[in-house]
């Protein structure tokens, strides 16, 4: 249970969100489950986070969420993204790369 | 800004379906910690010891669901609401205070909506007249005399007519009461003297009858007299037959020539109207007359002499009223004016 567990910047959530629902729609627990997999469980997300930032986002218009039936048949709120979304996790990610490879710069060289 | 307005379509959901909100919230809530219990299960921890996990791994559920309610952006409503209430609480608990805040807002709406009538009525809307914008009341006056509204002369309106050139037209209009006999009794009647083009000036076509024609002025013409709408209806109970009936007014008979439409009271609200004579008479006697004209034909707000006109007036006017008081203040002694009380 005790793994290495960054906490997530400001905003960092929003963008790995819409990245993860850009593969296809999916609810909240499956969104948690996958972030921490694909992130080799360095990357967790708390309840008290993943959906006030989930509320943000469908607030924003760049998700939305539909009541359906999860893959064991409970009833789950499944989230989509919207063409708003879309582009917002094109702007969002660029601005990413771009800080990341800033500071790798600067790590590396000053 | 541009954010407030993409997210209003759900903030307005959000603050009317409030209840739905909060109970997909709950409801999507408890299927995730659900769904970690299951997962625990899974992993082989008997069912208490995985619901104990999960309720740990979950952490508060209130704090997690305020935070969501803090991210609908419907916060700021219900904080609206707690000011209202401790407001409310507030003025309840200092019934003085609110009387006067009460008293204050009721003088300055009633105060402000009751101008607001009258430069409304007097000032806004146009007289329901044609050209109703271009009707101008002309007043002569004598105020170091004392003598406020001193009318006019026939001489002067004749010489207005000839040499205004931004006056249209001009009548004379003044207004007085005689004694009307030939009725059931002798009646007081408000009067209004004008000259024969009054009615064309102002676009009135009458009710019934006609109107005064050029040749009613004239000398020794037969006295006529048009009725308003309002007087007509009252003393004859609108009966057109009275058309063409005489009446005794100053020692003549004066016959009815027509009705008039409901008119405004401008310049004056009158019983019956009759021509001003020509030439010199008792309107030119009493040089009471008043004048309406059309001003300004032809003359518009945008045009660049009228507008630069109007901007020198307003400047000399400014120049004027700043080089006064200063020449005075200039013109006082420093002594005197610390020695004045």
């Amino acid at each position: 249970m005790e793994k290495p567990n960054l906490d997530l910047l400001q905003g960092t959530l929003d963008l790995l969100v819409l990245r993860i629902l850009a593969a296809g729609p999916q609810h909240g627990w499956g969104i948690a489950q996958r972030l921490q997999a694909v992130s080799e469980d360095v990357l967790r997300v708390n309840q008290g986070s993943l959906y006030p930032a989930l509320y943000r986002l469908e607030r924003e218009g760049f998700i939305a969420a539909e009541w359906g039936a999860s893959e064991n048949n409970r009833r789950a709120r499944f989230y989509r993204l919207s063409k708003a979304g879309r582009k917002q996790l094109e702007a969002e990610t660029d601005t990413w790369q771009r800080m990341a490879a800033a500071v790798a710069r600067v790590l590396q060289t000053a | 800004m541009l954010d407030l307005l993409r997210s209003l379509p759900f903030r307005l959901r959000a603050f009317v379906q409030r209840g739905r909100l909060e109970r997909d919230m709950n409801e999507e809530l408890w299927s995730h910690f659900e769904q970690q219990v299951e997962e625990n299960q899974r992993a082989g921890m008997s069912p208490e010891e995985a619901r104990r996990a999960a309720s740990i791994a979950f952490g508060s559920v209130d704090c997690v669901k305020e935070e969501c309610r803090e991210s609908w952006g419907v916060h700021f409503v219900d904080t609206l609401v707690q000011d209202c209430r401790v407001g409310l609480r507030g003025l309840v608990r200092n019934p003085g205070y609110t009387a006067v805040v009460v008293l204050t807002l009721g003088l300055g709406i009633g105060a402000n909506s009751a101008i607001f009538s009258v430069v409304n009525g007097v000032l806004l809307r146009p007289l329901p007249y044609a050209h109703g914008d271009r009707i101008v009341a002309l007043r002569q006056e004598l105020p170091k005399v004392g003598g406020g509204d001193i009318g006019f002369s026939v001489l002067e309106v004749a010489e207005l007519r000839r040499l205004s050139r931004s006056l249209d037209a001009v009548s004379e209009f003044h207004s007085m009461t005689f004694t009307l006999l030939g009725g059931e009794e002798p009646l007081r009647v408000r009067t209004a003297v004008v000259s024969s083009g009054f009615f064309d000036l102002l676009g009135v076509l009458p009710v019934h009858g006609r109107l005064f024609r050029p040749e009613d002025e004239g000398h020794g013409a037969e006295p006529v007299l048009l009725l308003s709408h309002a007087y007509w209806k009252q003393a004859f109970g609108g009966d057109p037959a009275v058309l063409g009936r005489s009446f005794q007014m100053n020692d003549r008979p004066h016959q009815v020539v027509g009705v008039l439409p409901p008119l405004p009271d401008f310049p004056s609200a009158n019983d019956v109207y009759m021509p001003a004579p020509l030439g010199i008479g008792l309107v030119a006697a009493l040089g009471l007359s008043r004048l309406v004209s059309r001003l300004l034909f032809g003359i518009e707000p945008t045009d660049p002499l009228c507008f630069v006109g109007s901007l020198a007036v307003l400047l000399s006017v400014g120049v004027v009223a700043c080089f006064l008081p200063a020449r005075r203040a200039v013109a006082v002694e420093p002594m005197q004016a610390l020695r004045a009380p």
